[in-house]
């Protein structure tokens, strides 16, 4: 549940997004928030994914090869 | 949301797409050291299982018949689906017989047995939580598409090997391969429905992980409006509309990514740990990559 708090939290407040690229340790815990060294990782990852390719919920289901639905 | 397992018609979950993962098990016991084919019986177990568990779960959930028991009703698919189930145990017990996996059958049939139990009980939580939290929807998405596809590929290494730590791993793997299956499952149902002329959105939509999510992080207000919107929604193209702007709004999208990329990840370190470098291997992990 956690996560889901940070994404959420990272849709609503810019200032706590763009900390958590530089400082994701005081960010997550000046707001009272915690997730493991590894899913901070799978987080920035997604992110850039995301904004990279611009996606959204729907677009979403475009991403990748999708050998196992084709 | 449906499950994977117990899934939808026509999707990643149904028959038809699942015969996509019938060699699944038989790279499993390659990359441990077998041959392919010692999983023959498993396979065919495997498969009938699902298939009998899937016309089971189209019964419980009242979902439309497929056409050919359409006018015998739902008794008719009962029967084809207990038929099914004995077929897949005397596959099974194929495995008794076969001197390259006779040694390895007890352990694997009890296998079997005690997976489909946790499957079944994932099923009936499903149904009897018709709005489950985030948190429940991971607890039965693990107990259905993680369990079936962990089976498959700890099964299918145990012919190969008895090595506990390697056999944990190629657990993990399946595991979180099914998950994975199940996310990218769920955006499916997100898609405005393919029938022409409908206006709005699938009902599945009200139990894909993305609403799932929103209802958990949005504030009360915005939760009711999405209850609200996501009852119009099949059938207004407005209601449709609001839903996805609300589940934009919720980040839904960096949610599913994210979790998406943690059960990529986890079952990449998984075969990595349990198999040498193998064309097997490289299969097996060009799956991953490929959803």
């Amino acid at each position: 549940m956690t996560l889901a708090q940070v994404v959420y939290q990272m849709s609503n407040d810019a200032e706590f997004a763009s900390e958590l690229y530089s400082n994701p340790e005081a960010a997550l815990a000046q707001r009272g928030l915690k997730i493991s060294n590894e899913e901070l990782a799978f987080l920035l990852t997604a992110r850039h994914r995301v904004e990279q390719q611009k996606l959204d919920v729907v677009s979403l289901s475009d991403v990748g090869n999708s050998a196992w639905r084709s | 949301m449906q499950q994977a397992v117990f899934g939808k018609k026509g999707e990643a979950s149904s028959p038809e797409s699942l015969s996509r993962w019938v060699d699944l098990p038989g790279l499993c016991c390659q990359a441990a050291g077998g041959y392919p084919e010692w999983a023959d019986d498993l396979t065919v177990a495997w498969f009938l299982f699902y298939v009998a568990a899937d016309l089971m779960d189209k019964v419980q959930d009242e979902d439309p018949p497929d056409p050919w028991w359409q006018e015998t009703g739902p008794g008719a698919a009962l029967g084809a689906a207990t038929g099914i189930y004995f077929s897949a145990s005397l596959a099974l017990n194929r495995l008794w017989v076969n001197p390259t996996t006779q040694a390895a059958a007890n352990e694997i049939i009890q296998d079997f047995y005690n997976s489909f139990m946790v499957m079944t009980s994932g099923q009936y939580r499903g149904l009897i939580e018709p709005t489950p939290s985030l948190d429940q929807y991971w607890e039965n998405a693990a107990a259905k598409s993680g369990s079936f596809f962990g089976l498959a590929c700890r099964c299918a290494a145990r012919l190969a090997t008895a090595d506990p730590e390697r056999l944990s791993d190629y657990y993990l793997f399946g595991r979180h391969l099914g998950l994975l299956i199940q996310v990218r499952d769920d955006l499916d149902d997100i898609q405005p429905p393919d029938e022409e002329g409908a206006p709005g959105q699938k009902l599945e939509i009200a139990r894909s992980l993305a609403v799932i999510y929103a209802l958990a992080v949005l504030p009360p207000e915005d939760g009711d409006r999405l209850r609200n919107t996501l009852a119009a929604a099949p059938h207004d193209t407005q209601a449709a509309a609001e839903v996805i702007r609300l589940l934009n709004q919720s980040n839904a999208a960096l949610y599913l990514m994210t979790e998406m990329e943690r059960q990529r990840q986890t079952a990449l370190n998984a075969i990595r740990r349990a198999a040498q470098p193998s064309p097997a291997r490289e299969k097996l992990i060009s799956y991953l990559l490929s959803i």
